[in-house]
């Protein structure tokens, strides 16, 4: 895909996240409902049953509760790397919420765009990146090309020349073994 | 550091290769050199990338063709002009130019493909044994060959062809030679056709 | 007794898990000498702490990755593990170090192979289009969709010293 008008970014690991100890990217949820408006219904409902289970499940991440009157209800995330993403939630009821404030907790910072590739490595090479001399034969080096050895093609079965030829031997060893009978 | 840009040179290196066309099909050694051309045979390959080899083909004068195609192959030709069209057989196309076979043969299996010019100007070819020592120093490996060289009455030694087995032995007496003679046929006697200059 | 069986593999491969089974052992090299030869170098690497970084070849959910320690892999869909939980991939099919390589046939067993992995991220992918236009038929979809990711970090690649018996073997 070479069209830019698509973001798109490889995939990122958040300064090394799981490599030593898991670190949870998210630092800070803000809350904004409003106390009486029928839109922030679920917003309040959360807040009083699922809120609190939440917060002490998760030590690490900081819970404001913002009221602003007359506007719709909303999440703000906040992340370990600066960024800051805002989740419209009117119209959504409180199990939706929950998964989106899940959501929110599971994900490092980083921006969510068009993956390019499904994995990401610092050292893609163990054993050496290939040059065109890895696995060649190393009499190669010493030889005057062109060289006959190398140009033949390499015959793996048994033509029908070869199999009489055997026979012979066969027969001519059997023979000087039975030299001893007259008539040979 | 100065060591990973010598590796990368490394890596994306234009080698040489030679293939001795002594006795080979040219279509089915076209399919192999080709792959060398594209630079298939490495594991960097990329369509849009440059990274073919060269590749020197000689001995194209003693090529082979299987059948009758030597007669029936044609190659054609138009220069776009009104009564421009023109067409050869193989072996008269060989007689003029002993490259041209091997050299059509590769540039019709690159069908298709923008960089056909560029791979066909890395395709050295030389009707015999003969290269100009600038190319050969280039040279750094070698393509197998296609098919299995046949090994010819005349390379036999005498030792070999009185030692290899026979199911009976001609009588003294009997005069191999002059039944030969007497029982020669005319080529092509059995046809009722004519010989055909095609 | 069948219906566990069949939940086990159900779930083994849902979560990337095989079963002990189905986990197959080296066939040894025909000549023994080299066989041994083989064996014994890779063991005196292993030793020795020679082998340097390990890559392995691991096979989740019909995706194989090729992986090293430190980096990070996406598993699409549903991924049962949480965040941050520490996981065991257990379907390796290749491992090699710096002068040596395992192939398994298809995998290789747990005994000589762990490869750890930890759960360090679940999101959604970006808005992916699904849209189909048939022209003159009055007809077109056009839906928005959003799929389940999980990012894995791996955490490390251990092998084994290869048994010295005649059945198992290694192969370079």
């Amino acid at each position: 895909m070479s069209n830019n008008a698509i973001p798109r970014d490889f995939v990122k690991n958040v300064l090394q996240n799981g490599v030593g100890r898991y670190v949870c990217q998210l630092k800070r949820i803000t809350f904004r409902f409003c106390k009486s408006h029928g839109g922030s219904r679920h917003m309040r409902d959360f807040i009083e049953n699922n809120l609190l289970e939440f917060t002490q499940k998760n030590p690490g991440v900081v819970c404001y509760l913002q009221p602003r009157r007359h506007r719709p209800p909303s999440v703000v995330a906040e992340f370990l790397n600066g960024r800051r993403e805002v989740m419209l939630l009117s119209g959504k009821e409180v199990p939706e919420i929950c998964k989106w404030v899940e959501h929110m907790r599971t994900r490092s910072g980083v921006q969510i765009v068009n993956m390019i590739q499904n994995n990401h490595t610092e050292t893609p090479s163990t054993q050496g990146i290939w040059h065109p001399f890895m696995f060649r034969d190393s009499e190669m080096a010493a030889t005057e090309f062109p060289s006959k050895k190398f140009s033949q093609i390499q015959v793996t079965g048994k033509t029908a020349t070869d199999l009489v030829l055997e026979e012979q031997l066969k027969v001519s060893s059997s023979e000087s073994s039975d030299s001893h009978i007259e008539g040979k | 550091m100065a060591n990973n840009r010598v590796l990368q040179w490394a890596v994306m290196a234009r080698t040489w290769w030679i293939y001795d066309a002594n006795l080979q099909c040219p279509f089915r050694s076209s399919e192999r050199i080709i792959t060398y051309l594209k630079g298939k045979h490495k594991p960097i390959y990329h369509p849009f990338a440059d990274i073919g080899d060269h590749v020197v083909v000689f001995n194209t004068r003693h090529v082979a063709m299987r059948g009758n195609f030597w007669r029936t192959f044609k190659h054609f030709n138009h220069t776009r002009y009104a009564g421009g069209f023109s067409q050869a057989s193989a072996w008269r196309v060989h007689e003029m130019d002993p490259t041209r076979i091997m050299e059509k043969a590769c540039y019709q299996r690159l069908s298709g493909l923008p960089m056909k010019k560029t791979l066909m100007a890395r395709l050295h070819l030389y009707p015999d044994e003969e290269i100009p020592q600038e190319i050969l120093e280039n040279v750094s490996g070698q393509i197998r060959q296609v098919q299995v060289v046949p090994k010819k009455l005349e390379d036999y030694t005498e030792e070999e062809i009185q030692n290899f087995p026979r199911l009976f032995e001609w009588p003294e007496n009997y005069d191999v030679e002059s039944y030969q003679r007497e029982n020669q046929q005319e080529p092509d006697q059995h046809t009722t056709k004519k010989w055909r200059l095609d | 007794m069948k219906s566990t069986h069949l939940a086990d593999t159900k779930t083994s491969r849902y979560l990337g898990v095989a079963g002990i089974e189905e986990a197959e052992d080296f066939t040894p090299l025909s000549d023994k000498d080299l066989q041994t030869s083989v064996s014994n170098d890779i063991n005196t690497t292993l030793e020795k702490g020679e082998m340097g970084r390990l890559f392995a070849i691991v096979y989740i959910r019909g995706m194989q990755y090729k992986v090293t320690p430190e980096d990070i892999i996406v598993v699409k869909n549903d991924f049962p593990p949480n965040v941050g939980d520490k996981i065991r991939l257990e379907k390796v099919m290749a491992v090699g170090g710096r002068d040596f390589s395992l192939f398994g046939q298809p995998l290789l067993s747990r005994s000589v192979v762990k490869v750890e992995a930890t759960v360090v991220e679940k999101t959604l992918t970006h808005n992916r289009v699904w849209y189909v236009f048939t022209r003159k038929k009055n007809t077109k979809t056009f839906h928005l969709y959003r799929e389940r990711q999980t990012m894995l970090v791996i955490n490390s690649i251990q092998v084994a010293q290869l048994p010295q018996e005649e059945e198992e073997g290694g192969k370079e």
